[in-house]
């Protein structure tokens, strides 16, 4: 999953830019306004967390301008403003959530993981697909009853397979979802990652459940090929 | 409860009735003197008749009773009486229907009669005259022999007047009693009708709270004497108005002051606890960083304070300007040299104001911290300082970019910043709320001004020997310590 913070105190965006990382998520990281509306209408985010007082542009305006251009991003107000004509305007400009500072991490992550959930239209956290089993509150995956460690990229890649499965998904979706900024895109990344998860979920059962399109990319669904 | 309709009521009812049943009282003496006085007048009229009918011949004495005394008096239930005596007591004459026993024999003069009352034998109220006089003499007794004196006492059944005392007495009560039932009745209708304005401004005061101060009394529709109230409850309220404003304004901005850093605390501590093995090593000093920040916000609001509230000790004495200008410059150096700034200093070498250094010196630090810090690159900063005969003149000038005369406006308001994002840490919005503070716990006057588009100046004036209000001796916390911190930008 991948997540924008738009933010302009450098020491929130180094610490809750590591959280996320850390979450799992790929975050790009952006301290004003004007390159935030930028960010987002050029990249396919699942979830931005927005800051409203930003230079250049406000967070308000961003999100109004976002919603104008027809994006449906997720949006995550994060501020300072605590009253209830703040957070009315906030929700009326198209925000998905609010969330005033100083908050607790862990309620930030809850947040964006459940924001993630709605990007891809399910509210479950059990996500089940022929004997794999991923728990998106846990991150556990087990395949037929016997637990799998992933990596955290092996895991959000699983995840976001899972949440469209039975869809092709192209590597250029996983690229936009599951890395930052810092990934070169000529890189093979995407298939290496592939690849290391597809041998991690055969080793319980060796029946295939990720395949590959050719040309296309890839498919998480029960049936062998 | 003590109201001013009870007590309007309550007066007004006995400024009623005292005079109604003192004029009562009045009405009806005098009106019993007048009847008596005419009554008295009666009887001595009856008495003068019968002693103008009295005549002398020799030692006898005639009286030639007439028709109409006759009537009055010589029957048994006449209304009237007379009795005439010689001196030695014997009795002359007497009506009819005077008593057997006599009537009394008292009496004065023809000119100062004696009248009295006595009860007569019908046993009815009576009145009577009396008086000693020398009947007149046959023409020709004149020379024979002198005049003997005659007591004559003439009375009159007072019945009548008595009965019409009383008919003017109970005449006066009732007329009394209905008009103070009247008043009873009016009075407390007539006072809740009038006071009804007082009544309705009681009702909308008693609706007003903390969350309705924009509500305005009427002021036209009053009547005159409850316009000043009005009015000065709407200047009350305007000013409680814009305090509260103000109030929940600084409180909003105090809160998100704090609240960005202490988010950052939080989760910079938070972070390192959940992943320690991801730990920076820059998260000590950021989070030194912060703690700084906030101390600087609580330092500065707290001499802000103690100064609104004239609690900051002041100490003057002659303060040099130009080294001090020159010590206070020197931190700002190196920062306006990577900025590029054309700096112009003007104080002549003789300049002394008689002031508070510490808090002068904070003044010029917070004013060259502004200017250094919001001058664009490439900018100038001029800071003169002009001596005149009883003030001084400081004037920081420098280069602006995006200012318009309504931000100036607010310069000196707390906590206000021209960038809406709040995000440069080292600023919080009080450095000229603190310059305008200590300027006026010293007797200076602050003005911002834009002078052009692109220069922004702002002037402090004062005197030169300065004259500062005492301290209160209520205290805030930590009051007796001086400022001596040089910048509270």
């Amino acid at each position: 999953m991948k997540v924008l913070l738009v933010e302009d105190s450098a020491r929130l965006q180094m610490s809750v830019g590591r959280a996320l990382r850390k979450a799992g998520y790929a975050v790009d990281v952006i301290g004003d306004g004007e390159e935030g509306l930028w960010q987002a209408e050029s990249n396919n985010y699942d979830v931005i967390v927005l800051d409203i007082m930003l230079p250049k542009l406000d967070g308000l305006s961003l999100l109004q301008r976002l919603r104008q251009k027809g994006r449906e991003t997720h949006v995550l107000l994060l501020t300072a403003r605590d009253t209830v004509e703040d957070r009315v305007q906030g929700l009326q400009r198209g925000a998905d959530d609010y969330l005033v500072k100083p908050f607790a991490l862990e309620e930030l992550l809850a947040r964006v993981e459940a924001l993630c959930r709605r990007a891809y239209g399910s509210k479950q956290t059990r996500l089940v697909i022929a004997d794999l089993e991923i728990d998106t509150v846990a991150k556990e995956v087990f395949r037929a009853s016997r637990p799998i460690r992933l990596k955290p990229r092996e895991y959000l890649l699983l995840e976001y397979l899972a949440r469209r499965a039975g869809e092709v998904v192209t590597r250029e979706e996983i690229e936009a979802h599951l890395y930052d900024d810092s990934v070169d895109p000529m890189s093979n990344v995407v298939e290496s990652a592939v690849c290391s998860l597809r041998k991690k979920i055969n080793a319980p059962n060796p029946s295939p459940l990720i395949h590959t399109r050719h040309g296309l990319g890839y498919v998480l669904k029960a049936e062998p090929e | 409860m003590r109201t001013i309709r009870r007590q309007l009521t309550w007066k007004l009812l006995l400024a009623f009735a005292l005079p109604l049943v003192f004029g009562g009282i009045a009405v009806f003496l005098s009106t019993r003197a007048a009847l008596l006085e005419q009554f008295d007048t009666t009887l001595r009229t009856k008495a003068l008749a019968i002693v103008a009918v009295t005549r002398q011949k020799g030692e006898r004495v005639n009286v030639e009773v007439t028709d109409s005394l006759m009537r009055e008096s010589d029957e048994e239930d006449a209304p009237g009486f007379f009795q005439m005596w010689r001196a030695d007591g014997t009795t002359l004459k007497r009506s009819a229907s005077a008593p057997p026993s006599g009537l009394p024999s008292v009496f004065g003069t023809p000119d100062r009669p004696k009248f009295w009352n006595l009860t007569l034998p019908s046993g009815s109220a009576g009145r009577a005259i009396g008086f000693k006089f020398a009947p007149r003499m046959f023409r020709e007794e004149y020379s024979s022999s002198a005049p003997g004196e005659i007591i004559l006492v003439v009375a009159s059944d007072r019945n009548e007047l008595n009965e019409t005392l009383t008919a003017l007495a109970f005449a006066l009560l009732g007329c009394g009693v209905g008009l103070l039932a009247l008043t009873v009745f009016v009075v407390p209708r007539l006072l809740r009708r009038e006071l009804a304005p007082l009544d309705a401004l009681a009702e909308q005061a008693s609706h007003i709270n903390a969350e309705s101060l924009a509500t305005r009394f009427p002021i036209t529709s009053l009547p005159g004497e409850l316009m000043p109230i009005s009015s000065r409850l709407n200047d009350l309220l305007a000013r409680l108005e814009q305090s509260f404003e103000r109030e929940r304004r600084f409180s909003a901005d105090l809160a998100h002051e704090l609240r960005t850093p202490i988010a950052e605390l939080r989760t910079l501590a938070e972070v390192a606890l959940k992943w320690p093995e991801a730990r920076e090593p820059t998260t000590d000093r950021e989070t030194l960083a912060i703690a700084v920040q906030m101390q600087g916000v609580v330092t500065r609001l707290l001499a802000l304070l103690r100064s609104e509230h004239e609690q900051l000790p002041i100490v003057t004495k002659p303060v040099h300007l130009a080294p001090l200008l020159e010590s206070v410059w020197r931190p700002f150096a190196d920062r306006s040299a990577g900025k590029q700034l054309k700096i112009t200093r003007s104080v002549t070498d003789e300049a002394v104001i008689e002031t508070d250094p510490v808090l002068f010196r904070s003044i010029l630090t917070n004013l060259m911290d502004n200017a250094v810090d919001y001058t664009p690159s490439g900018g100038t900063v001029r800071v003169e300082i002009e001596i005149g005969t009883t003030q001084f003149t400081l004037r920081v000038t420098n280069t602006c970019s995006d200012l318009t005369p309504q931000d100036v406006s607010h310069f000196s308001e707390r906590f206000w910043r021209k960038d809406g994002a709040r995000s440069a840490p080292d600023h919080s919005g009080l450095g000229l709320s603190l310059v305008k503070a200590f300027g006026e716990r010293l007797g200076f006057q602050l003005e911002a001004r834009l002078v052009d588009s692109v220069t922004v100046s702002v002037v402090v004036t004062g005197p030169i020997s300065c004259r500062v209000r005492e301290a209160t001796e209520t205290s805030l916390p930590g009051a007796e310590d001086r400022v001596d911190s040089p910048s509270f930008s």
